[in-house]
């Protein structure tokens, strides 16, 4: 069963994408992939956890019945607005800056998780996620120096998406500690796309995650970090929820270094958020544990199979 | 000898009492069947309110797993009032209402798995509900109940055996007890989680245990 899941709602929608990215490619030609990739691939990226989802569900329920069915909605939102704004990666601080702010109100307008839903709640959800995305387009988006650029290292076009595949797992990792299968798969799904647009981005030139797939990233991940914590019934601490969420704004340190180390500036941004993710499943499982197979401490055999 | 008429009197009533205690103790003296005690129990024509006790009620739940085993689960939050007249369906009144967030599977992360969304989505909905809408005889203390089901939003009809399993007085007041059985398909509800591939059957057995008396009894 688990096998067929990941088949079909995590590798079969990565495949997709970067199926998708080599015939957008063939399709629009070296000029047209290379002004509208980030665009094409925040709609690639956001697809994938879209169609984990209706996998899951056998198709998207309407009305929704619960807060979570309002998830894909929320993640089509953020990628189709960032997509549409088409925001270059030259772009200045304030227009940066303006679509991480759009897409995070526009995503978190329509989700409310359990217990999460207040208006302080959405407010401060919103300016964190808003933060992050900023920080993503800042980082992983480029910086207005290296944008247009055609002689950067294939590896360069990958670091981000091997960056938001980390992230993405650490996410996973974290849902599944919470316990909510579905959404673990959703975020698998996530970051299953990233391995993929980080082949995609090494083997097909032009392909860069700019501002457009760096804000829906970390829109959509915090998106799913806020369910998360809305449905945890694990216990997690708010504090891991919110370094998954802020993961990729670290990817913002990339600008600390100088322009003439482009590989260390490549590193930096790539292994921050990785890292911030990493502490974020470290917290985690300092404060739940792994899980075990151990019966319910009400259980009369705890007691008696206690060390 | 006089004495010893005198000292016998009490030996031969120890040794009756002893014969008569003994059957009782090895079960003779237990509650009759409840279609005896139903056919027995006093104010027939009067329907009785009840509200249930949840100490002493609960809902099981029985799903196929993996192909393999027949898994068991339980609600130890069972709560609602039932009105019925003993011997007769007619008036028969079920409400009940299961905290899904009381679901025990007697493994803490089985039970987290079973709140979220992926099996009962206990944040959004807190309680499933039973509401009887008919009942009708079927037996000597066996009645069919139907009513509407809901769970996570959805509500659907189901038909339930109902057994009447006893009522009696045992000095904390009258009491009642009631067992119902019925099969859902979760998938019906929303909940689908490993339906496709069979990895967790979709017809789940529910086996409802109620207690219940004319006062709240904890």
């Amino acid at each position: 069963m688990e096998l067929d899941l990941l088949l079909r709602a995590v590798i079969g929608p990565a495949t997709i994408a970067v199926v998708g990215v080599v015939i957008l490619r063939l399709v629009l030609g070296a000029p047209g992939w290379k002004s509208s990739a980030p665009a094409w691939i925040a709609l690639l990226l956001a697809s994938a956890p879209i169609a984990a989802v209706v996998h899951q569900e056998g198709g998207l329920r309407w009305p929704p019945a619960l807060a979570y069915d309002w998830l894909p909605v929320a993640m089509a939102s953020a990628a189709g607005l960032a997509a549409a704004l088409r925001v270059p990666s030259a772009a200045s601080w304030p227009w940066r800056l303006g679509v991480s702010v759009a897409a995070s109100v526009v995503a978190l307008s329509v989700i409310a998780p359990p217990g999460h839903a207040s208006a302080e709640w959405r407010l401060s959800s919103a300016a964190a996620i808003a933060a992050s995305a900023f920080g993503a387009a800042s980082g992983w988006g480029g910086s207005p120096s290296e944008a247009g650029r055609t002689d950067a290292p294939r590896i360069a076009a990958s670091a981000p998406f091997l960056s938001m595949w980390a992230v993405a797992a650490a996410g996973s990792a974290i849902v599944i500690l919470s316990g909510f299968a579905k959404l673990a798969v959703v975020m698998g799904a996530l970051s299953a796309c990233s391995a993929a647009l980080a082949v995609g981005a090494f083997t097909v030139r032009g392909t860069q995650a700019g501002v457009a797939t760096s804000v829906a990233f970390a829109v959509i991940l915090g998106a799913g970090a806020w369910f998360g914590l809305g449905y945890d019934e694990a216990g997690i601490p708010a504090s891991a929820w919110l370094l998954l969420a802020m993961s990729p704004a670290a990817s913002a340190v990339s600008r600390i270094a100088p322009a003439t180390w482009p590989r260390v500036s490549m590193v930096l941004g790539s292994a921050a958020p990785a890292a911030v993710a990493f502490a974020a499943v470290a917290v985690t499982i300092a404060s739940v544990g792994l899980p075990g197979q151990a019966p319910a401490e009400s259980s009369p055999y705890a007691r008696l199979t206690a060390p | 000898m006089c004495c010893i008429a005198r000292t016998a009197v009490p030996f031969v009533a120890l040794s009756l009492a002893a014969a008569l205690a003994v059957p009782s103790m090895l079960g003779a003296g237990e509650p009759a069947p409840a279609a005896v005690q139903e056919a027995a129990a006093p104010a027939a024509s009067a329907p009785m309110t009840c509200t249930v006790d949840p100490v002493h009620s609960m809902a099981l739940f029985r799903v196929h797993h993996l192909g393999a085993g027949k898994f068991w689960g339980r609600f130890n939050d069972v709560t609602g009032t039932f009105v019925f007249t003993p011997g007769s369906a007619e008036g028969m009144k079920f409400d009940i209402s299961i905290a899904t967030e009381s679901v025990d599977s007697g493994n803490d992360d089985l039970d987290k798995h079973l709140r979220s969304p992926d099996f009962f989505a206990a944040k959004d909905f807190p309680k499933m509900t039973f509401v009887s809408t008919g009942a009708s005889k079927r037996g000597d203390g066996m009645y069919e109940l139907k009513g509407d089901l809901t769970m996570r939003g959805t509500t659907k009809p189901v038909t339930a055996t109902l057994e009447f399993c006893g009522m009696a007085d045992m000095g904390r007041g009258p009491k009642a007890g009631f067992e119902a059985t019925f099969t859902v398909k979760r998938s019906e509800f929303g909940v689908n989680y490993g339906v496709d591939k069979g990895a967790i059957g979709d017809e789940v057995k529910i086996v409802v245990g109620l207690e219940g008396g004319p006062k709240a009894a904890k």
